[in-house]
């Protein structure tokens, strides 16, 4: 890549006034901030508003970035940030969340919303069954297994020991193939969330 | 049985190397446990494999480059993290926070020590590096409403990020007559504030950096207040303060706000 294309330079280059090099940052990373958050969150219109929140809060905490984390790093914390926030929102508004009103005909709610993360046959399972795993793990796993980032990375995202992201990542697996309805002919230990800490 | 936890996550990828390797596997010998949580882990690692990538809205983050343009055309360029403006202009920059640092200390340490104050926005003028985690309940003779906590978080903020400055002090609710009920225990406070906002898995408190807590009423209603700072993370500095309130009979949560820096 153009050394002027790193993202530590785009950053630059943005705090010295360049808009462009902001929606070149923003161009880049959209399609992986949006996978992140959808994979976290599990629902396709909470995924686009974490996001546009992450791109707004890029936007406002880049004169903080100080460059002694990568970018991506850096920028994968916000996103994650962004995604617990609308999940906690979204756990303590639960009349928000319109699941059909009786007083309301039918045709007002609109066809309904089709998921484009489970529209893919055979896929469905390991989605459905990442919404079931807790939000710990699920973070985890999905920036181990989904985005490929390296253990380390992801202590640094997740600020937290890097034995830590390995024991969630291998209970994340675990839960996940359980939640999946998989079975091995091995006797299975019982399901323990509180082993993750280390 | 100890069971290598934090080795079988390497082992499932392949990524042990090989004394490593040979331990795992000598202990899966003889663990069943382990074995079949290896075989499920792989199946796991196996099925996320085949979870696609889904195209991005196409607006994605469209507002954040509109409101970048806005300011753009609003502000003027902000100076180079790396140091254009000349020697005397960042030593300038230097003194006067220096001095803006020494009169917070001014105004602050007076009050340190005083008990209850007066209103919940005369409160910790520092910045966010320099605020000390809570060790004390503030008792308050104030009954909040919502914009009343929301100016206390609101107060937090600022670009001076002078944390509870005294610019929004006018929408805090002006402190009552009464008494306040008896004083809670800091512990107890914050066991409140960590039982009403801890998440249904039960794994995780309020996050961030508990910065005050201050024992009042929120519409009528004895309550804590709970001021946290979050920050971004990989070294950054706090950049949201965030407002818990949960009843103080029963640990119940009244609300909540936030605002960013």
């Amino acid at each position: 890549m153009d050394p002027s294309e790193h993202d530590e330079e785009l950053v630059r280059r943005f705090l010295r006034g360049d808009t462009a090099a902001f929606e070149r940052l923003v161009e880049r990373h959209r399609q992986r901030v949006y996978n992140l958050c959808l994979r976290i969150l599990g629902d396709p219109e909470d995924a686009a508003d974490a996001a546009q929140d992450t791109f707004l809060s890029v936007l406002t905490k880049l004169r903080q970035f100080r460059g002694d984390a990568a970018f991506t790093t850096w920028m994968h914390r916000v996103t994650v940030n962004a995604c617990y926030d609308l999940s906690r929102k979204r756990r303590r508004q639960p009349m928000l969340r319109i699941t059909g009103d009786p007083d309301l005909p039918e045709a007002e709610l609109g066809p309904p919303v089709p998921d484009p993360s489970e529209e893919l046959a055979g896929t469905h399972d390991a989605v459905a069954a990442l919404k079931e795993i807790p939000e710990e793990f699920r973070v985890a796993l999905v920036l181990a297994d989904l985005h490929d980032m390296a253990y380390e990375q992801i202590a640094k995202v997740l600020d937290v020991p890097i034995g830590t992201v390995k024991s969630r990542v291998h209970r994340g697996r675990v839960a996940l193939a359980r939640a999946m309805g998989i079975r091995t002919r091995e006797p299975e230990a019982p399901f323990r969330a509180s082993e993750d800490r280390s | 049985m100890s069971h290598p936890d934090e080795l079988l996550a390497a082992y499932v990828d392949g990524a042990l190397a090989e004394g490593e390797r040979a331990v795992v596997e000598r202990h899966l010998h003889s663990c069943e446990r382990c074995r079949g949580e290896v075989a499920l882990a792989r199946a796991a690692r196996e099925a996320l494999a085949s979870v696609p990538e889904i195209p991005a809205p196409s607006d994605l983050g469209a507002a954040a480059i509109a409101e970048a343009r806005r300011r753009a055309t609003h502000e003027p360029a902000p100076a180079s993290p790396s140091g254009q403006q000349p020697a005397w202009y960042r030593w300038a920059g230097a003194a006067a926070g220096i001095a803006a640092a020494l009169l917070v200390v001014a105004v602050v340490l007076p009050h340190v020590g005083s008990g209850p104050r007066d209103g919940p926005a005369a409160g910790a003028a520092a910045p966010s590096v320099a605020l000390p985690a809570a060790t004390s309940v503030e008792a308050q003779n104030i009954d909040y409403d919502l914009p009343g906590v929301e100016a206390l978080a609101t107060s937090y903020s600022g670009q001076d990020r002078a944390f509870g400055s005294n610019n929004q002090s006018s929408q805090i609710p002006a402190a009552a007559e009464a008494t306040p009920a008896q004083r809670i225990p800091f512990a107890a406070a914050v066991a409140c504030l960590d039982r009403a906002f801890t998440d249904p898995a039960g794994q995780r408190g309020p996050e961030g950096k508990l910065v005050r807590v201050i024992q009042a009423r929120f519409r009528g209603t004895p309550a804590i207040l709970g001021v946290y700072l979050m920050g971004p993370g990989a070294g950054q500095p706090a950049d949201i303060v965030r407002v818990l309130v949960a009843s103080s009979a029963d640990c119940s949560i009244l609300t909540s706000t936030q605002a960013t820096t």
